[in-house]
Parts: C-alpha cells; sequence; structure tokens
C-alpha cells in the first residue's frame, strides 16, 4: 500500500497560499505592520460608529500575529482589540435606548465572547503554524539521529554555498564512513548499532559551528559542509573534525573508528552547489579505497582538473589586466 | 583526477609527547647558527636543495633551522616530519612524493616548495619521546639514500639533540624569546 498525500480545498489553499508569503516576512516587519493595521481598524472603528462591527477585522489581526509572531503575540494583540472595541464602541449599547443603562452582566458577557473569540483564533493560527514547522522540521531530519537528512542538505547547501562567496571564505566538504560499524550491528544488534549511531551524531552536531551542515545520508553514512575563512585552514578544520569524531566513537564504547574523504575548495570555484553533492560521491570512492580509519584530504584550490567538475578556475589576480601601458 | 593526501595520525601518547617538546628547548632555539650549521651539513650529505630541522608542536610544524623552505611554521596537517615521528625507530623516505598517495595532494607538493623527494631521521629525546625531524627534501624525485647517509644524518640528530640542551630550562611562556634564544 502506497500513501498519497492529502488534498486540501479551495479556500484551504487559498489560504495555505497566503499564508506561505507572510511567513517569510522578517519580525519586525511583521510587528510594523501588525500594530498598523490595529492603528487602521480602530480608526475606522471610530469613524464608522458603534452601529457598525468591525470584529472580523480585529479578528484578521489577531489571525497575522499569532502565526507571524507567536501565540503570545496574538493574545497580545487580541486583548488590546478587546480593548480597544469596547472603549470605542462600548460593550453593546447599540442595542439599547438612548439613556438606558446596560446591566453589568451585559458588559461581562460581551467582554467575555470577545475574549473567547480572540482567544480562539490566536490558538487556532497559532497551532496550525507550529504544526507547519514541526512538519518541515520533521521533512529536513533525519528520524533517528536529528541531524539534516539528504534531501535538506542539498536544499541548504546554495544558501551556504552564496554566503561563502560573498564573504570570500573557503569550504570544506567532508564524507564520512563509519569503520565496523556492521560488526556492531551484528553482534550486538541493531539496538546498540542505532544508538551508537545517535550517540556519534549528537556528540559531533556540538563539535561543529551552528553555520555549518552536518547531514545523515544513510547507513553509516554522513555528510558536512563546513565554512572556514581560507583554504589552509580547511586542512587543519578537516583534521580537527576526524581526530573529534573519531574520540566520539571512542566514547561509544564499541571497536570502531571513521574514514573522512575531504575536499576543501575556494567557494569562487563553485559554479554550481548541486555539483558538490555529486562531489561527495568521488569522495565517499576515495574513502572507500583508502581502508580504515583514513583521512584523505584534497585541496581544490591548488589542482586545476578534478572529477567530477565542480570547479571553475580561479581568475589569475597575480598579473596586472593585459592594457598596453607606457613605460613613460 | 583529484589527487588526495593524508595528514599524519596523532601519537597515542600525543600529550606527553607535546610536553617533551615544550621541555626540549627547541621551540626557543630559533635562528641558532650552531643549527643552521648542522642542517648546511644534512643538505651537502645528501646533496639536496633544502633541507630543516622540523619540531612538531601543538597544530603546527615549527623549523628552528631551515635552507630553502621559505617558512619557519606550516600547519601539522601538511608536515612530513609527523609522518617521521610516528616511527622513530626507522629513518623515513619518500622518493617521489606524486606517486606516494600520503603526499601525491599535499599542499606542499602541490604549491610553494613543490617537494619530491623527503629523507628524515626522527629526533627523538632522552625520555624516548620523537620531537620532530631532521631532513632533507628536493623538488626533483631522487633515488633512496645508503644507509651510509642515513647514519650521517642520525649523528647530525644527536648533534641538534644535545644543541638543544643549551636553550632549555626556558618556558617560552614565562621568559621572552630574545632573552631565551641568547
Amino acid at each position: 500500500m502506497t500513501l498519497s498525500p492529502p488534498a486540501g480545498g479551495q479556500i484551504s489553499t487559498l489560504f495555505a497560499a497566503m499564508a506561505e508569503t507572510v511567513t517569510r516576512l522578517p519580525r519586525r516587519q511583521a510587528w510594523l505592520i501588525a500594530l498598523l493595521m490595529m492603528a487602521v481598524v480602530s480608526l475606522i472603528d471610530k469613524w464608522t460608529g458603534p452601529h457598525i462591527n468591525l470584529l472580523p477585522a480585529y479578528l484578521i489581526i489577531v489571525c497575522f500575529a499569532s502565526w507571524c509572531l507567536g501565540e503570545r503575540a496574538g493574545l497580545a494583540m487580541g486583548g488590546c482589540a478587546v480593548l480597544l472595541m469596547g472603549l470605542i464602541n462600548g460593550f453593546g449599547r447599540t442595542y439599547l435606548m438612548e439613556g438606558q443603562e446596560l446591566p453589568a452582566v451585559a458588559i461581562v458577557w460581551n467582554t467575555l465572547a470577545r475574549l473567547f473569540a480572540v482567544t480562539l483564533l490566536a490558538g487556532l493560527a497559532g497551532g496550525l503554524r507550529w504544526a507547519l514547522d514541526d512538519a518541515s522540521w520533521r521533512a529536513a531530519t533525519d528520524g533517528l539521529t536529528g541531524v539534516l537528512n539528504r534531501p535538506a542538505f542539498s536544499r541548504r547547501l546554495g544558501g551556504l554555498v552564496e554566503q561563502a562567496q560573498r564573504r570570500g571564505d573557503a569550504l570544506v566538504i567532508a564524507y564520512v564512513d563509519i569503520d565496523g560499524f556492521k560488526g556492531v550491528n551484528d553482534t550486538y544488534g541493531h539496538a546498540a548499532g542505532d544508538t551508537l549511531l545517535r550517540q556519534f551524531a549528537e556528540a559531533t552536531a556540538r563539535d561543529i559551528r551552528s553555520g555549518d551542515l552536518f547531514a545523515r545520508i544513510g547507513g553509516d553514512e554522513f555528510i558536512l559542509l563546513l565554512t572556514v575563512a581560507n583554504c589552509q585552514q580547511g586542512d587543519v578544520a578537516a583534521e580537527r573534525l576526524h581526530q573529534r569524531m573519531t574520540s566520539n566513537l571512542q566514547a561509544t564504547g564499541h571497536d570502531v573508528t571513521c574514514s573522512v574523504g575531504a575536499l576543501v575548495l575556494d567557494s569562487r570555484q563553485v559554479s554550481h552547489p548541486d555539483r558538490l553533492t555529486e562531489t561527495a560521491d568521488g569522495l565517499m570512492y576515495e574513502v572507500k579505497r583508502a581502508g580504515k580509519n583514513a583521512l584523505r584530504v584534497a585541496r581544490g584550490d591548488l589542482q586545476t582538473s578534478t572529477e567530477p567538475e565542480p570547479f571553475v578556475p580561479i581568475p589569475d589576480r597575480r598579473q596586472p589586466p593585459r592594457i598596453a601601458r607606457s613605460a613613460a | 583526477m583529484t589527487v588526495f593526501y593524508s595528514p599524519a595520525a596523532r601519537p597515542w601518547d600525543e600529550a606527553e609527547r607535546q610536553r617533551a617538546v615544550d621541555g626540549s628547548g627547541l621551540l626557543e632555539a630559533s635562528g641558532d647558527p650552531e643549527l643552521e650549521r648542522i642542517i648546511g651539513s644534512a643538505a651537502e650529505i645528501f646533496g639536496t636543495p633544502m633541507a630543516a630541522i622540523s619540531i612538531i608542536d601543538h597544530d603546527r610544524q615549527v623549523f628552528p633551522a631551515q635552507i630553502g623552505l621559505g617558512a619557519t611554521e606550516t600547519p601539522r596537517t601538511v608536515s612530513f616530519c609527523a609522518h617521521a615521528v610516528l616511527d622513530a625507530t626507522h629513518p623515513f623516505c619518500v622518493t617521489d612524493a606524486t606517486t606516494d598517495p600520503r603526499f601525491a595532494g599535499n599542499p606542499l607538493v602541490l604549491s610553494g616548495p613543490q617537494i619530491r623527494f623527503y629523507a628524515g631521521v626522527t629526533l627523538i629525546d632522552a625520555s624516548g619521546q620523537p620531537l620532530g625531524a631532521l631532513c632533507t627534501l628536493d623538488r626533483k624525485p631522487r633515488d633512496r639514500p645508503t644507509d651510509a647517509q642515513f647514519d650521517a644524518l642520525a649523528a647530525l640528530a644527536r648533534q641538534v639533540l644535545q644543541r638543544a640542551a643549551a636553550f632549555r630550562g626556558h618556558d617560552p611562556r614565562s621568559a621572552p624569546p630574545e632573552r631565551a634564544a641568547r
């Protein structure tokens, strides 16, 4: 049996599309928009007088705030809305004759009704947003180890490469294979193997910087992308990574080591980020050939011809441009 | 075809080895004329344009004396001598680095001094810890040197360690290098 993805109704897909656009808003901008909308709606509310009920407009603001800024912001906006509605239009005076007093119980009831409406909407919008975030986190994460999975790694690669190119940083792409993992699985069972992978991944994730990428690409194979200041630092980072991961594996108590293939690159050499993942396959081949506990490093910046072809030659800046200059 | 290299593994008793390096005096011996003379002899015996004393110190290798390398230190990852340190009982020799999988893609082979040939003996202190190596290097591949040449290199290595005694007892972190290197 195969599971097909759920289909949405017309209104839900429209809302989903709208939600997707506002999801990308920076926090500051979202706050600004929410406060601005609140000001505009309350002005309109004042102008239209108590005969027109603007509750839906206030609720939209509450939904927006809760979706973009979190449930607390949504509730705060809801509180503001209830207060403003009360101050501007009273608590149900519309239905009374001139000069008649509104009973206290009605004031309380109406206020509670409004509060209930804003809380419900803030909770719904916030809950949906949380469900969406949770789903996208699950889709990007390897279920066993909690690190990225391969598709998520590939998706994030482009952004990281562009950032490195802007800063003129160097990149290290490292392929990691755990030696002796099959033996652990065969001797101690798959549960022990899973625990080993989880412990190794958690410890290694702590050893790298938050901006680096770390993904499990299957079985006992992992891939990393590290950003470093220059290629010389890349060599050092690769060696340090191998050392750290070796001691992380020792800490699991099993007789396992790791083999690492690393390619150090000037980020300007990367013509297309997608090809970097292809490069990882070449690293995998090199590591499998090299044997256990191996560390194999290639300096892409010092080599002109490489396979596969993720590189473009760096323009030579040592020579002045070819413009004829007179000696005088 | 992408060429790779392998940085040397760290000795299992690296912390102890590092303590031996810190106490050896060789890190403070930079520019010593006696050491310069010794590596001059080494280059002469092997007929190479480059020779060096390399001390493996934390994440770098330091050259208290060198001819033709044009650097005073490099990262440990690219060090040939860090490989030599792993087997202190034999001289370490690479006749053509481009055909050795440990060195073919090494940055010092692909660029800079473009090393092809390396011959070194380990500098072992009185407690038996390898501190680094005395080595000769060339830009072109060479045949394996004779045992007599290696014996001569080992004798020079002993001279290096004797000379190091003159610099001992100066902690580089507590005394300024000018005073320590006198």
